[in-house]
């Protein structure tokens, strides 16, 4: 079985269709995760893959032998998001002001109302919040959250992708959290954790790099 | 104490930093409260982040035989249609239908009729209105004109008028200036100047 790398190869040289459908196969959901996360709408996410995909096909002959797929493919990914997010910045912004509205009105009522709470919902209220606190973040900064955390990408790879120095992605992951944990420490409930010592998360199994 | 840079908290907290590196800022964390804190909150927004799910695109496949329930409903609600509108058109008193229809129509006709009436004599009132305008500032122009000739010619009538009474006023002036000179030597002869003593 051929490695992404010579697959893309097989497309660039001989617009192999069958090595294509191979690698969109392989490639479509971590790609579609993350335009879903970058836009914070499902629907827009599953346009954006889409696109990435037409686009791959598209600068095939761009592609460089010795790089390696992953990075080109996720930075056609961010790329369009960024542009995507640009376009509908103002949009965006109007509607999680108004989600957030909505949230802020809701929440004491299901914290008052916590006697049988039905457990999914209670969690698809934290995650619509968590939603909306990540699309509060500058996109620089969710960018490098969402590929660490959900991605589970590492931050040499991230600095890769995104061709930025390693300690600019630190600093960058470092002012997300910080300005996350300012959105959400007040919204949520505070999760039990041991003061001592401090948890480390554990990294997820590198599934897709 | 000495904090560490905010930055070098990102690798140790996703486990990335090297042993030593990680040995240090375990020890800085066990001293400084404040830095805990700080870590912990990042820890818990992080353990947070996993509450936002996105489900998986589904591939269902498509399922035809609700298609095919469909398609011979509207096929039976079109013939039901077809049928009735075939049945109905044969009853259909053509003169009814021109007589509902005409007085409609009429009046219709003649609001259009009046539409275009107004819009004619409106067009022909601002036509009509822009001539007079046009030959209200022609008259005006050559008022203005002769106007100006006019004053032209007063304020050259009024120069040579002055410079007439100038020229009066310098030939009094020394015809005064003569008659006083001839009163002199009038005097000078009736009465000699007296004797010196």
């Amino acid at each position: 079985m051929r490695t992404d790398e010579e697959a893309m190869c097989q497309v660039r040289t001989h617009d192999d269709h069958h090595e294509f459908e191979r690698l969109v196969a392989r490639w479509e959901q971590p790609i579609r995760r993350l335009c879903v996360r970058m836009t914070g709408d499902i629907h827009r996410g599953e346009d954006l893959k889409q696109e990435t995909f037409v686009r791959l096909f598209e600068k095939r002959k761009d592609y460089q032998p010795s790089a390696k797929f992953s990075t080109f493919l996720w930075r056609i990914a961010l790329n369009l998001c960024y542009d995507e997010l640009r376009q509908q910045n103002r949009r965006r912004e109007f509607l999680v002001a108004e989600s957030e509205s909505q949230a802020e009105r809701a929440a004491p009522e299901a914290v008052a109302e916590t006697p049988g709470p039905d457990a999914r919902a209670v969690a698809a209220e934290e995650g619509e919040l968590v939603r909306n606190a990540l699309l509060r973040l500058p996109d620089i900064y969710r960018a490098v959250l969402v590929l660490r955390h959900y991605e589970d990408m590492k931050l040499a790879k991230i600095a890769e992708v995104l061709e930025i120095p390693e300690g600019t992605v630190n600093s960058r992951m470092a002012e997300a959290l910080a300005r996350l944990s300012r959105i959400l420490e007040p919204r949520l409930k505070p999760v039990a954790l041991k003061p001592q010592p401090i948890p480390m998360i554990a990294p997820k199994e590198s599934c897709v790099l | 104490m000495k904090h560490p840079e905010r930055e070098e908290w990102v690798p140790f907290i996703f486990g990335e930093s090297d042993n030593e590196r990680r040995q240090n800022l375990k020890l800085h964390l066990e001293q400084c409260a404040e830095c805990r804190e700080e870590i912990q909150s990042w820890q818990r927004s992080l353990s947070r982040l996993d509450s936002w799910r996105v489900p998986r695109a589904s591939k269902a496949p498509l399922n035809f035989v609700p298609l095919v329930k469909w398609a011979a409903a509207a096929g039976v609600v079109l013939l039901i249609g077809f049928g009735l509108g075939w049945t109905i058109a044969g009853r259909v008193d053509a003169r009814n239908i021109r007589v509902a229809v005409e007085g409609e129509m009429r009046a219709e006709l003649a609001q259009i009729a009046r539409d275009e009436a107004a819009k004619t004599a409106s067009v022909a009132i601002s036509a009509f209105s822009q001539r007079i305008e046009t030959r209200r500032a022609a008259d005006n122009r050559v008022i203005f004109a002769v106007l100006e000739r006019i004053e032209t010619q007063h304020t050259t009538d009024c120069l040579a008028l002055k410079k007439d009474l100038d020229t009066l006023a310098l030939n009094a002036d020394a015809g005064l200036r003569y008659a006083e000179e001839q009163f002199v030597q009038l005097a000078d002869s009736t009465h000699p100047a007296p004797v010196q003593p």
